[in-house]
């Protein structure tokens, strides 16, 4: 019993080492905070290590995203400042498409250095941002998604939509500032 | 104009073989739609590539010291768990232990224990023996009990004779008188040393109980305790030879 406990807590920690940059990064992300991220990843593998006989063996990564989502949308949230889903209608908003030929996003994206895309998903509302970062930084499935913020695939699809089009805006904003694109070539 | 939804979910590759299709059909035709979904693919792929992975080997070692503290809690609770009995019947051992070293550590006799059983004794206590010589030697030796010593009646009267218990010892009290007055003679079980006594010669120790000298001497796990007011310790030696006849 005592070797089966042994060799479960190495099998745990050989796994969590590798993802543990993933939920810290999740963590700061979503708080904003050295600190509370701490707090955040370090609940969340005591959890998940307390809960690791359970783990089905599939997706180790998505499964630890998905403890220290929920407990983060269970605990800290409402201690967190900043723009919320509440704030916008996430239904209402409508994507506008750019036009054909002329892509400044792609200089945009281009020119752009990671401390500007932190700044820019940082402004993202938190529905919103967290789906974006699911998918786009840890490479998340809908249903993995779904699973860890506990919403439709329906409306992961829809948060994912908005959230891109609010951190497009903000990193068009940012690079018109810069000059690295013009305001007519802006969509 | 397609659902932009849909291109999201083509660009993550998230479409059914049916909507793939759909979508692929529509952009041959929409150069529109084609553009947004370079432009979203370029997005995805700033962010992925872009967002700055954050260094966690500090946090990442604090992790491990707390699932150090947790498996060490578990193992605590295991132990307890699987051995409670056993803890419980070690316990239990350490309290008769404890008693018996108590009792052990109990067989020196405090003089001030004395002294207050002495004090403590009320005149309602005290038991006169026979007035018949033999029933009264009798009486005697049976109030000695197993001290296997002997109060010679031609030197010392017994006078009355009162029992008490105390922290584990047998107390017997004597009133005795000779020529010169009274005296006071205390049988204690199960004793050993009179604490804050000192040696006087090979058997004797002297001290003071009630602020009266007193001289003591122990066998057989008895000890006996010999005081009398005014009289000095060298005298209360000599008449302790006459109760030392066995």
């Amino acid at each position: 019993m005592l070797w089966g406990k042994r060799d479960s807590r190495e099998a745990f920690e050989r796994q969590a080492e590798k993802v543990f940059p993933s939920v810290f990064g999740t963590a700061l992300r979503l708080t904003r905070s050295r600190e509370e991220a701490e707090d955040l990843a370090q609940e969340a593998v005591v959890r998940a290590y307390e809960a690791f006989e359970r783990f089905d063996g599939s997706n180790f990564k998505a499964w630890m995203l998905r403890i220290v989502t929920n407990l983060y949308i269970n605990k800290y949230r409402q201690r967190q400042r900043g723009p919320q889903l509440s704030s916008l209608d996430e239904e209402g908003m409508v994507e506008p498409m750019g036009l054909e030929g002329e892509i400044p996003d792609r200089v945009l994206f281009d020119e752009a250095i990671g401390a500007e895309i932190e700044e820019a998903l940082a402004k993202v509302p938190e529905d919103f941002r967290l789906a974006v970062l699911l998918s786009d930084i840890e490479g998340l499935s809908y249903q993995e998604i779904a699973d860890a913020t506990g919403v439709p695939i329906g409306t992961v699809r829809s948060r994912l939509a908005r959230g891109r089009a609010i951190l497009r805006r903000h990193l068009t904003s940012y690079a018109m500032k810069e000059g690295y694109i013009r305001a007519e070539d802006a969509l | 104009m397609i659902d932009l939804e849909l291109l999201h979910a083509y660009v993550d590759g998230e479409l059914s073989s049916d909507e793939r299709q759909f979508v692929e059909s529509h952009l041959s035709n929409d150069a529109v739609a084609q553009a947004e979904v370079v432009r979203l693919r370029s997005l995805k792929s700033a962010v992925s590539r872009m967002a700055v992975a954050e260094p966690a080997a500090p946090e990442w070692s604090r992790c491990v010291a707390r699932l150090d503290e947790i498996d060490k809690a578990r193992r605590v609770e295991g132990f307890v768990g699987k051995y409670a009995w056993g803890l419980c019947v070690l316990f239990f051992c350490a309290i008769l232990a404890g008693g018996a070293l108590k009792r052990g550590v109990s067989s020196k006799v405090h003089s001030g224990e004395v002294a207050a059983a002495a004090a403590g004794i009320g005149s309602g206590s005290w038991l006169r023996p026979p007035s018949k010589p033999d029933e009264k030697r009798d009486w005697v030796n049976e109030s000695l009990g197993a001290a296997t010593y002997a109060v010679q009646p031609d030197a010392l009267q017994v006078l009355a004779v009162a029992k008490q218990w105390r922290d584990g010892h047998d107390l017997t009290f004597f009133r005795l008188a000779d020529d010169r007055g009274e005296l006071q003679l205390v049988v204690v079980s199960d004793a050993g040393d009179i604490d804050g006594f000192e040696r006087m010669g090979s058997e004797l120790e002297a001290g003071v109980i009630n602020e009266m000298n007193c001289v003591s001497w122990a066998a057989g796990g008895y000890s006996m305790l010999l005081m009398a007011p005014g009289r000095s310790a060298a005298e209360l030696a000599q008449i302790a030879a006459t109760i030392r006849v066995q």
